[in-house]
């Protein structure tokens, strides 16, 4: 029972409402979105077969920036609740006034990351979905995933996502500090988490679960502490660890 | 059972019961297996474990059996410091260990109210206060075999006080006055730390950890001129293999319950500190070898591992008012974290522009102050009129070595007469700033943030007839001798707003 209260005192602690806040309502986003735009739905029509073919021809020419803004709501919906501590740190640093454009500008760096990773994690899940049917594609990149979290590459992304840069107090320098905090955490993040990423993108009907699902479990990975960079099991029993008494 | 802790200099010394007790507990304790959850070096892991290194220093041999893996993840390396668990965790931390050694008294048939007594260093009633109690430096016990009380490395001093050279500044009780008990609001200074999570070493020191807590450690344990720690005591990896270790901090755990006995301060009781971390937790080792939790509410007045003293006033800066009872604080909760009765605030005022590397020679910065008028009031009418605190930070402090020290002073730019007035503040203590500092292991690696009150030294540069300031010179220099840089983030300063 307490420790269900220490884990819930944890999501009441600001930023964390807010950027929980922000994450369902781009699950909502996702959820009234007709599921024809969605990545997912294209991944789930693709085989190896035409895997060059006009699939994604037609969805990297006739709609890109569906595709962009698809996968940009995706990472907004998933990533929020990792962030509660860079994100505190940029708006404490700054002096007053600095709040909002040090939050845009986190965002931005931030975003910025994923952005890229997703020009190559996108047609990495075309490939991957074309290479298996459904639910084996699916099976596959989750159970790399998980090989991935115990390794120590990804530990020691997770532990760079705990860094924390010099934010100036005030003027331009404070914009562009802001825009590289986001910058170093969104690389750290990328790093970690990129092969969870590819597993909900596998997932057509259940997608928005699958994609709540990993949240639930990049989230419990971000909860456990930092450690040394060895194989390990995953963190994310760690931390389910921890809902128990002893 | 009522155990009542009491003053190790108000015992019928020489070798009172109290202390033939403990060195017998603590021969039985050193005679135990590591991987005993009663043994003492397990105890002494529980506050920090360096596997390479206490083989390094005999304390273990590559062949001992370690305790398991998961149980090391858990159990071992659970010291909280520089954030808001470090009283509670080492409240609980004493309470596991008396129960222990009180067990193991009442069994061979010593006293069965046997308490861990306090080294109360800073009574100036007391003359000798600040000597180490002789106990803890015989060679031989009054039977003539040889003590465990001694039985530690130690490389400092034998008696309480400044070490200008490596920069340890004299202990004092200015944290007594500190009325709030979390630094909620960024840069500024509370009794028992920010808000933190599970962190053996976290961010920022609270006023009673940054002294006299960080302070003793290091005048016991010494440190050697290139800074390695020349004792146990300067390493939270060591620290509690020393027996004078619990000494101190049952010391300090009474400053702490003396501090909450008085109605002014305001305790942090909301439910995400009294409910401690997550997903880690506090774990510790019971009589019989089990393991239990304790979570910091339950270290609370009136809670189950409260502690009772036998005085609260000498050597703690309290004065007990007279009809104080029971401190009732335990029974109020707040949503959030800062205390239910008061609200912290803080305004920046100004920082430097650059991140610094102090080596072997000292490093200067300007820190500009923003022309506001939170500035100008704040420099025009400083000196806690209105219980105003204006706050040095150093922010981001980075560096290899286990326990470093930073010398700061302040500058004005240029005096009424053309001259440079310099004032020289506290030096910094910053004990397990490698830890802090590290990315390899369990740590964040973001160093630590110091918050320096420098109210009565911006008073002294109003009383010079300024009347507004621009800017202020921060001089950051290490001690002579140490050979490892500490880098600083940045250096800025933040005005308190109380309500
Ligand atoms: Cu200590």
């Amino acid at each position: 029972m307490s420790r269900l209260a220490a884990f819930a005192f944890q999501l009441k602690l600001s930023p964390m409402p807010q950027l929980l806040g922000l994450s369902a309502a781009a699950f909502m986003v996702l959820g009234l979105q007709p599921a024809s735009v969605r990545i997912s739905s294209i991944c789930g029509g693709v085989s190896l077969d035409y895997l060059a073919d006009i699939l994604i021809l037609e969805a990297l020419v006739r709609s890109p920036s569906a595709l962009v803004l698809d996968w940009l709501i995706m990472v907004l919906a998933m990533m929020p609740p990792l962030l509660s501590l860079p994100v505190s740190h940029i708006l404490r640093a700054p002096a007053k006034g600095y709040r909002i454009g040090a939050a845009c500008l986190f965002a931005l760096g931030y975003g910025l990351c994923w952005l890229l990773a997703g020009a190559v994690l996108v047609p990495l899940a075309f490939v991957v979905a074309a290479a298996a049917p459904f639910p084996l594609d699916t099976v596959a990149s989750f159970a790399f995933a998980l090989v991935w979290s115990a390794s120590p590459s990804a530990q020691s992304a997770r532990n760079r996502c705990h860094r924390l840069r010099r934010i100036s107090a005030s003027g331009l320098r404070t914009l562009r500090d802001c825009a590289d905090q986001g910058a170093m955490t969104g690389t750290a993040c990328v790093a970690a988490c990129w092969p969870w990423m590819i597993v909900p993108m596998t997932v057509e009907n259940l997608h928005l679960t699958a994609m709540a699902a990993v949240t639930i479990v990049l989230f419990a990975e971000r909860l456990a502490p930092p450690a040394k960079p060895q194989w390990r099991s995953p963190p994310v029993w760690e931390t389910l660890a921890g809902f128990s008494p002893v | 059972m009522t155990r009542i802790r009491k003053d190790i200099a108000k015992l019928n010394g020489p070798w009172p019961e109290e202390l033939l007790w403990y060195a017998r507990a603590v021969a039985a304790m050193r005679a135990r297996p590591f991987a005993d959850r009663t043994s003492w070096l397990y105890f002494g892991a529980i506050h920090g474990f360096d596997q390479n290194g206490w083989i390094r220093q005999n304390i273990i041999t590559a062949g001992t059996a370690v305790p398991p893996d998961i149980e090391q993840r858990n159990v071992l390396n659970q010291c909280q410091h520089a954030g808001w668990f470090f009283l509670p965790w080492h409240r609980g931390y004493l309470a596991a260990f008396e129960a222990l050694t009180a067990d193991w008294i009442a069994a061979q048939g010593g006293p069965d109210d046997w308490a861990l007594p306090y080294w109360n260093y800073l009574d100036s009633q007391n003359q000798d206060a600040r000597k180490i109690p002789a106990e803890f430096l015989a060679d031989k016990l009054p039977d003539g075999t040889d003590n465990p009380l001694s039985a530690a490395s130690r490389g400092g001093l034998q008696v309480l006080g400044p070490m200008p050279r490596i920069g340890i500044p004299d202990i004092n009780l200015d944290a007594q006055s500190i009325d709030i008990y979390t630094a909620v609001a960024p840069g500024v200074l509370g009794y028992g730390g920010p808000v933190s999570r599970f962190a053996q070493q976290g961010n920022s020191f609270g006023g009673i950890e940054a002294n006299p807590h960080g302070p003793v450690h290091v005048m016991i344990g010494g440190v050697t001129p290139t800074f390695q720690p020349a004792g146990w005591m300067t390493d939270p990896d060591y620290a509690a293999l020393d027996p004078v270790f619990w000494l101190h901090h049952c010391n300090i755990d009474r400053l702490w319950e003396a501090w909450l006995s008085d109605p002014a301060n305001s305790q942090e009781v909301s439910g995400i500190w009294k409910n401690g971390p997550f997903p880690r937790q506090f774990l510790m080792p019971t009589v019989s070898g089990g393991i239990d939790v304790f979570t910091p509410g339950e270290t609370l007045p009136g809670g189950p591992l409260a502690p009772l003293y036998d005085d609260l006033e000498d050597g703690t800066g309290i004065v007990i008012p007279a009809a104080a009872g029971e401190p009732e604080i335990a029974m109020v909760s707040s949503e959030r974290p800062g205390g239910a009765s008061r609200e912290m605030k803080s305004a920046l005022m100004g920082s430097n522009t650059e991140s610094l590397e102090v080596g072997d020679a000292s490093v200067s910065s300007r820190v500009g102050l923003r022309q506001t008028k939170m500035a100008e009031a704040a420099f025009a009418s400083p000196a806690a009129v209105d219980g105003t605190h204006i706050f040095l930070n150093l922010e981001g402090v980075r560096g290899s070595v286990p326990t470093g020290a930073l010398l700061v002073s302040l500058a004005v730019p240029s005096g009424p007469g053309g001259d440079r007035e310099i004032i020289e503040l506290e030096p910094v203590v910053l004990f397990g700033l490698g830890k802090a500092s590290s990315t390899e292991g369990s740590h964040a690696g973001n160093g630590f943030t110091v918050a320096i009150d420098i109210t009565s030294a911006v008073s002294r540069i109003q009383a010079d007839g300024r009347t507004s300031l621009d800017a202020l010179e921060v001089t950051v220099a290490q001690p002579k001798g140490a050979e490892s840089p500490i880098t600083v983030d940045r250096i800025s300063i933040y005005r308190q707003i109380s309500d």
